[in-house]
């Protein structure tokens, strides 16, 4: 026969047997299986940025065909390991190899007939989109979720993401079987890969060190297709193909071809020998101190009689914990962890875009979970299923079967040391953590924060995938189904933690318990849940644990019924016991959470929350009616022991052209009571929003007096990162947290077209007029308020007793003041280790504020008081007090994006709490536009005016990012900027198109405007009506509409005489960007601060440097080329 | 020839005692058909064919493998109610052991040492210490057991069956694939352990149990076709076993006990009460023939 044909037969025949594997439809239906949860799952599209467009669109393709690269790598080494282990297991690698055939033939052809065989593996991600159209047909999902078959993109997705990763990781995975002569090899390899994979994600993707660079070592593409596609509008999302850059063109030769070189190499040097010898250590003969020491010993061993098997199962842990400690494979392991941390620590912290940042406990331990997180599952369910499996030697398996030993000291013992290695590994981030802080901040090395976290939160999340691979272990019998099931639930984990597959925390498998650290709120107010958590993942490890022992074979058994009875048996026993220890455990634990997490406290499924808010929308948005208040007192009385506030809230001059004031509820908040003219009325409470009847006098000149005796309790735990307003030792208020909101929240309404359809609503939610809904700040319009506090002795901070504005405050008390620092009569309360940015804080403030005041003329609060509030908040400002939240703020360490950010920041809150108190601004359609966009053009504008042209470019560029990004993973279709109320892209898009539109007007014209806008809204017009009466109908509507993007280019011409300008527009419609041609007039700005009006195409005379911005208000695509410098 | 007959009328002091053991496999083979087994302390041997039921009968009394019926008692310990009480009393050595990765040869007998209820740390490395010299390893005591030749796999296998002092140690094809003097080793340690122990010797290799064994019994189609002493056994063909050399070419006889090569051509040996032929010699039995014989007759 010849070479080539026996090649060809080779790979036909490996291929065939590969197909008959159990693995193999095991595995295809798997993926299949999951692609279809994923496509099911509404929530996980939306995480996944498909919102309104076909399930099966090009982009979900590129990015599950990628993402399943992921675990494919796994199952591949598997595959490829076989080519040198089938012959082995079945003892015919002698005979094999003895026959009279080309040895690299044999082995080409068995790699070939592998390659095809993963393709066929890996082409179920694209393959199973074929999928959505019988899904839709059977009514599983809506119409308007599927597409056309996307083939094109299934065959990009085959042919530039499957086959090359799948030949070259093979190549490499048949070196490392050739080398180890087993799966091991082809395993490791594959662990290495992974490792690659995070240094390429999450330290050069994630750290943004170096982008081109991840997308090049980055083994699946993921990286770079997630990129793209994140930028992607929602047309192309349905229509466009992933982009052949160089780095890809690059990364596809890198994994696809490259490999085959070593792979040569290798093949022409194999000797048949090789393959057939075991590579054995020379022995090392050395006489045991043991044996010496028995030679002295007279005494026969005692017969066996009641052996003590609880020391025996200790005896076994320590024995398998052993023997993973002295594995090169953990040390290995253990290395990447503490280089994943520390590397990971120093991009993503000493080095962030957004810093630089002091590497403190509380940031860094999240974050130190965050870079470990992917690898520590791999290497929990690798080597704990390795450790199930170290007793399946040839011959061994029968004798331990034969010892007396219990089944649940063998069991337990491995599960104990599963315990121990998972607690131990856990210290490998505390040590990355230590490493860290003791080289950026040496002062501020705190152990018992990242060791807390680690050990009380983290550790028990991994412990579940523990005690699942235990039990895949326990009840699959095939060493290699077993061990790709547990890569399978271990990817699926990953899944979960990146995508919320699974929203109720409790359920959450191998995520820890939600916590914001914080160095001024500390672990207090979490540990409860923490605890809780931590045991109920500790009941699932021991359910599994219990499960597995009642599942594992002690004898040979032919077929899985012949292990029934024994089951049974077993259930009566220790195993029985062990299971309902587990499943009380989690039993209790999952009631407690429902109870602290659901009951009590804040977490409504996603699936609740709509039906909640559709129900919101069909009782109360018709039954709104304007209101409007006069003033009134409140009187709060804080009782943290019991984690409750009571309020007396008197609302005097109260007018409604309805009969009702209405309210939003807070979580946790009551009304207890309510009086009119003194009067006790009825209060109707549904869906969290409560209506007061009021009677008569809400129709009269004076108004309503109303009483409302308001009860807030905080008895649950946050089922989010947010931390508790209060707590037995600490509070940290503000009047939305203990105080219904009065009005309508529009904001509750569904904004999804396909999400309100399929809760029975029109597709646009009815608008309640702006005198009816909520104040834009606060929880009552402005108006004249006292306020007062009464807190337990301690430390209080509070909000001035009289508010002329929108009824807003805020409260901190703690029984001990925290340290504080005073610049030049103005006092920040910070955290332990934060004195010195405190003071820059206080000088970011005071310089930001000036700023604005000079720039608007505003009357502004003198904010000679800042608190650093808890890290999950939002910067605001109550009274004369800013509350600025230690996430992005306190964690910045000198000059640099930081610094700028935080001025930004501090600026934008300034001005927003001005102009809401100054208007008097209520929820309503463009109102974001006063809160959003003209806070964060002053604030730019300030940022450019204090640190410069640089600093407000790195600004403007980051602005940039986030729009693209926001409008990348849109929630809802896009709207304009006056209906999509709290939408992401507003927030990101509003400073810089407003920021665009003052420009070519001039900032002084602008802000008249604003201040006009202001007054105007102040007596009572919409923000659009005044925008509209200040500018004009269309320029109103060009600020208030639909996204609008310009690139403006800058560049030498006139051989150097002259620097042209041009530029393009576009419009957002119909899920994309639309052309609006090219751009007509921009506007030249100096370093001083001159404007200018470009007409475009068009060129300037050459100047020192100067920047130029398109005069329409949209946001600049790319800034880097706007500048001219000389 | 049989001698279970006479056996049957023995008192019932055998520290072995198995009674009606039968094992179906789900494709239908009958591994093991109504076993019936009586040994004393002393090495016993089992002889049989592959697909005998040898293994099957030696799993099933390590507690491995449950039969469908029958049962099977040590000392009086019903080995099916009180599988836990029998595996204290139990060394178990299969066919093969490979190679356990990473682990000192100390180390590892120490982990069977306490799976075997040996808890207590001092005794429990005092048995090893003396298990590694009595089976000569002691020199190899920290040596990992990857790197162990046969012969001293075999050897540390022996060592790890013997933990606990068994009462009952079951060997399956101990010495295959040693070298004569690793073999008559493995001999010597075996007849030491029978001493004051049950040793059930499985092999092929007649050989074997016609020089360790006591007693010893012969499985065909999962059933005991012959059992008795050795030396019993042989005394039933005295002087009915002929031999000769069937030149190249010539056609072997129909009623050949069993054959085995010559240089010559083959040697057959028949059974007969007289002598077969003129070119026949006659033959001192050997239990070869007694297991021939015995299998020809179970046929």
């Amino acid at each position: 026969m010849s070479n080539g044909r026996f090649v060809l037969g080779e790979a036909i025949e490996t291929f065939r047997s590969g197909v008959r594997t159990p693995l193999f439809p095991l595995v295809f239906a798997g993926l299949i299986g999951y692609l279809v949860v994923v496509l099911l799952s509404a929530e996980y599209m939306q995480q996944m940025g498909a919102i309104d467009i076909p399930r099966n669109s090009p982009h979900i393709v590129f990015l599950m065909s990628t993402g399943q690269v992921f675990w494919l790598l796994f199952a591949w080494a598997w595959l490829f390991g076989r080519i040198v282990t089938r012959d082995r297991e079945a003892q015919l690698h002698e005979l094999v190899l003895s026959t009279p055939n080309s040895l690299k033939a044999l082995l080409l052809g068995r790699y070939l007939g592998t390659v095809a065989l993963a393709s066929l593996l890996g082409v179920s991600a694209p393959l199973g989109f074929l999928i959505v159209g019988p899904m839709g047909a059977a009514g599983m999902l809506p119409p308007d979720a599927v597409g056309p078959v996307p083939w094109l993109a299934m065959a990009v997705s085959f042919v530039l993401f499957i086959v090359p990763v799948a030949a070259g990781s093979g190549a490499l995975y048949l070196v490392a079987a050739l080398r180890t002569k087993s799966v091991a090899g082809p395993f490791v390899a594959a662990g290495s890969i992974i490792a690659i994979w995070m240094l390429s994600m999450v330290i050069l993707r994630g750290g943004e060190i170096g982008l081109d660079l991840a997308t090049l070592i980055d083994p699946t593409a993921f990286g770079e297709v997630e990129t793209q596609t994140n930028e992607w509008t929602p047309r192309e999302k349905m229509t466009r193909m992933v982009s052949l850059t160089l780095p890809l063109i690059l990364n596809r030769l890198l994994w696809g071809v490259l490999p085959l070189l070593p792979l040569a190499l290798v093949l022409m040097r194999l000797r048949r020998e090789d393959l057939v010898l075991d590579r054995v250590r020379a022995p090392r003969e050395r006489r045991s101190a043991q044996v010496v020491a028995a030679r002295r010993s007279s005494t026969p061993p005692a017969p066996l009689n009641a052996p003590n098997w609880l020391g025996a199962t200790w005896s076994e842990a320590t024995w398998h914990l052993r023997r993973l400690v002295r594995s090169w494979g953990l040390a290995m392991a253990a290395g990447l962890l503490m280089i994943m941390g520390v590397a990971g620590s120093y991009v993503h912290v000493v080095q962030h875009a957004e810093g630089p940042l002091t590497p403190r406990a509380e940031l860094l331990t999240p974050l130190l979970g965050e870079f470990v997180y992917i690898i520590f599952l791999f290497i929990i369910a690798g080597f704990v299923g390795g450790m199930m499996r170290r007793d399946e030697q040839r011959g061994f398996y029968e004798i331990v079967g034969a010892t007396p030993a219990p089944l649940g000291v063998r069991l337990g013992g491995r599960a104990l040391a599963a315990v121990m290695l998972t607690v131990g590994l856990c210290l490998i981030p505390v040590m990355s953590a230590m490493v860290m802080t003791l080289a950026a901040s040496p002062g501020g090395v705190a152990i018992a924060t990242p060791l807390a976290t680690f050990v009380l939160a983290f550790a028990p999340a991994m412990l579940e995938v523990c005690g699942a691979t235990i039990l895949v272990h326990a009840v699959v019998r095939r060493a290699g189904v077993a061990h790709t099931l547990t890569m399978i639930l271990a990817f699926v984990a990953v899944l979960n933690h990146e995508l919320s597959l699974v929203s109720y925390p409790p359920a959450q498998l191998a995520i820890p318990a939600p916590i914001s650290l914080s160095a001024l709120v500390g672990w207090e107010p979490w540990l409860p849940m923490v605890l809780a958590f931590g045991v109920l993942k500790l009941g699932v490890f021991v359910l599994a644990v219990g499960l597995a022992w009642v599942a594992w074979p002690r004898q040979l058994v032919e077929h899985w019924t012949d292990r029934l009875p024994t089951a049974a048996r077993r259930l009566r026993g220790g195993a029985g016991v062990t299971c309902a220890v587990g499943l009380a455990i989690v039993v209790g634990c999952a009631w407690l959470l429902e109870e602290r997490l659901v009951d009590s406290g804040r977490y409504v499924a996603v699936e609740q929350d709509q039906r909640d808010r559709a129900a919101w929308e069909q009782h109360w948005v018709k039954r709104g009616s304007a209101f409007s208040v006069a003033g009134g007192e409140v009187e709060l009385d804080v009782v943290p022991q019991e984690r409750t506030v009571t309020a007396r809230w008197a609302i005097h001059g109260v007018q409604s052209s309805g009969e009702a004031l209405h309210a939003e509820l807070p979580p946790g908040v009551e009304i207890e009571s309510a009086l009119v003219q003194g009067q006790p009325t009825d209060i109707e409470t549904v869906h969290d929003h409560v209506a007061v009847t009021l009677g008569p006098c809400a129709q009269q000149a004076k108004g309503c007096a109303v009483v409302l005796d308001v009860r807030a309790t905080l008895r649950g735990w946050p089922a989010e990162e947010q931390t508790p307003w209060v707590d037995a030792n600490q509070v940290w208020l503000h009047a939305h947290d203990v105080l219904p909101r009065l009005g309508l929240d529009p904001d509750r309404a569904l904004q999804t077209p396909s999400v309100r359809a399929e809760q029975g609503l029109p597709p646009s939610p009815a608008v309640p007029a702006a005198t009816a809904s909520i104040a834009a700040v606060g929880v009552a319009p402005a108006a004249a308020w006292t306020f007062s506090v009464k807190t337990p002795q301690g430390w209080t901070i509070a909000t001035e007793d009289r508010i002329n504005g929108p009824l807003d405050f805020a409260v901190a008390w703690r029984p001990e003041a925290p340290p504080a620092t005073t610049v030049g009569g103005r006092q920040a309360w910070h955290g332990p280790e934060h004195g010195q940015v405190a003071k820059q804080v206080l000088d970011d403030t005071a310089a930001i504020r000036v700023c604005i005041q000079a720039k608007t003329g505003w009357s502004l609060p003198t904010l000679d008081t800042v608190v650093q509030a808890p890290r999950d908040g939002t910067p605001s400002i109550a009274g004369d007090i800013l509350w600025l939240p230690e996430d992005g703020n306190w964690d910045i360490t000198g000059e640099g994006f930081g610094g700028w950010h935080r001025r930004f920041v501090i600026g934008r809150t300034i001005a927003r709490h001005y102009i809401a108190a100054a208007a008097a601004l209520r929820h309503q359609p463009g109102s974001r536009w006063l809160t959003e966009g003209v806070p964060g053009w002053l604030a730019l504008e300030c940022v450019r005016a204090e640190d410069g042209q640089s600093a407000w470019r790195a600004l403007l560029a980051s602005e940039a990012d986030g729009i693209v990004q926001a409008l990348g993973s849109l929630p809802s279709p896009v709207r304009g900027l006056a209906e999509d109320g709290d939408a992401e892209w507003v927030e990101a898009y509003a400073p810089a198109a407003t920021y665009a539109w003052a420009s070519a007007m001039g900032s002084e014209v602008a802000q008249q405007r604003v201040s006009a806008v202001v007054e105007q809204v102040a007596r009572g017009t919409t923000v659009a009506d005044a925008l509209v009466a200040q500018l004009g109908s269309a320029p109103a509507a060009e600020l208030l509409g639909v996204p609008l993007a310009s690139d403006v280019t800058v560049a030498e011409a006139a051989g150097g005489h002259e620097v042209a300008v041009d530029g393009q527009r576009w419009r957002w419609g119909t899920g994309g960007w639309q052309s609006e041609g090219s751009t007509s007039r921009a506007v030249r700005t100096t370093l001083d601060g001159e404007y200018a009006s470009v007409s475009t195409p068009g060129a300037l005379p050459v100047d020192d440097e100067f920047f130029v911005l398109d005069a329409w208000p949209s946001f600049e695509r790319s800034v880097e080329d706007n500048t001219w410098s000389r | 020839m049989n001698t279970r007959d006479e056996d049957k009328e023995r008192p019932s002091d055998a520290a072995l005692e198995v009674t009606g053991l039968s094992k179906t496999y789900r494709n239908g083979i009958r591994a093991l058909d109504r076993v019936d087994l009586r040994v004393e302390s002393g090495m016993y041997g089992l002889l049989g064919p592959n697909g005998a039921g040898k293994s099957t009968l030696m799993r099933t009394l390590a507690t491995l493998q449950q039969p469908d019926s029958g049962t099977f008692r040590l000392d009086g310990i019903d080995g099916l109610a009180d599988p836990d009480s029998l595996r204290r009393r139990l060394g178990y050595l299969p066919q093969q052991i490979g190679a356990y990765p990473g682990v000192r040869a100390a180390a590892l007998l120490e982990r069977f040492a306490w799976l075997k209820g040996r808890t207590d740390k001092a005794a429990r490395r005092l048995e090893v210490a003396r298990l590694l010299e009595r089976v000569n390893l002691e020199d190899a005591a920290e040596q990992e057991v990857s790197t162990f030749s046969g012969g001293m796999l075999r050897r540390f296998g022996i060592a790890l069956a013997l933990l606990g002092q068994p009462r009952l140690l079951i060997v399956d094809e101990p010495t295959a694939g040693l070298d004569p003097a690793e073999r008559n080793r493995f001999h010597r340690v075996l007849s030491e352990i029978a001493a004051d122990a049950v040793v059930l010797l499985s092999t092929h290799i007649v050989e074997d149990v016609e020089n360790l064994c006591d007693r010893l019994s012969v499985l065909s189609g999962g059933r005991v076709v012959a059992e008795g002493a050795p030396e019993a056994l042989r005394s039933a063909l005295e002087g009915r076993v002929w031999t000769r050399v069937v030149p190249r070419g010539e056609s072997l006889p129909d009623d050949v006990l069993h054959m085995r090569a010559d240089p010559k051509g083959t040697r057959v040996f028949v059974l007969s009460d007289g002598s077969p032929g003129s070119d026949y010699e006659p033959h001192a039995p050997r239990l070869e023939d007694v297991y021939h014989h015995a299998l020809a007759e179970a046929a």
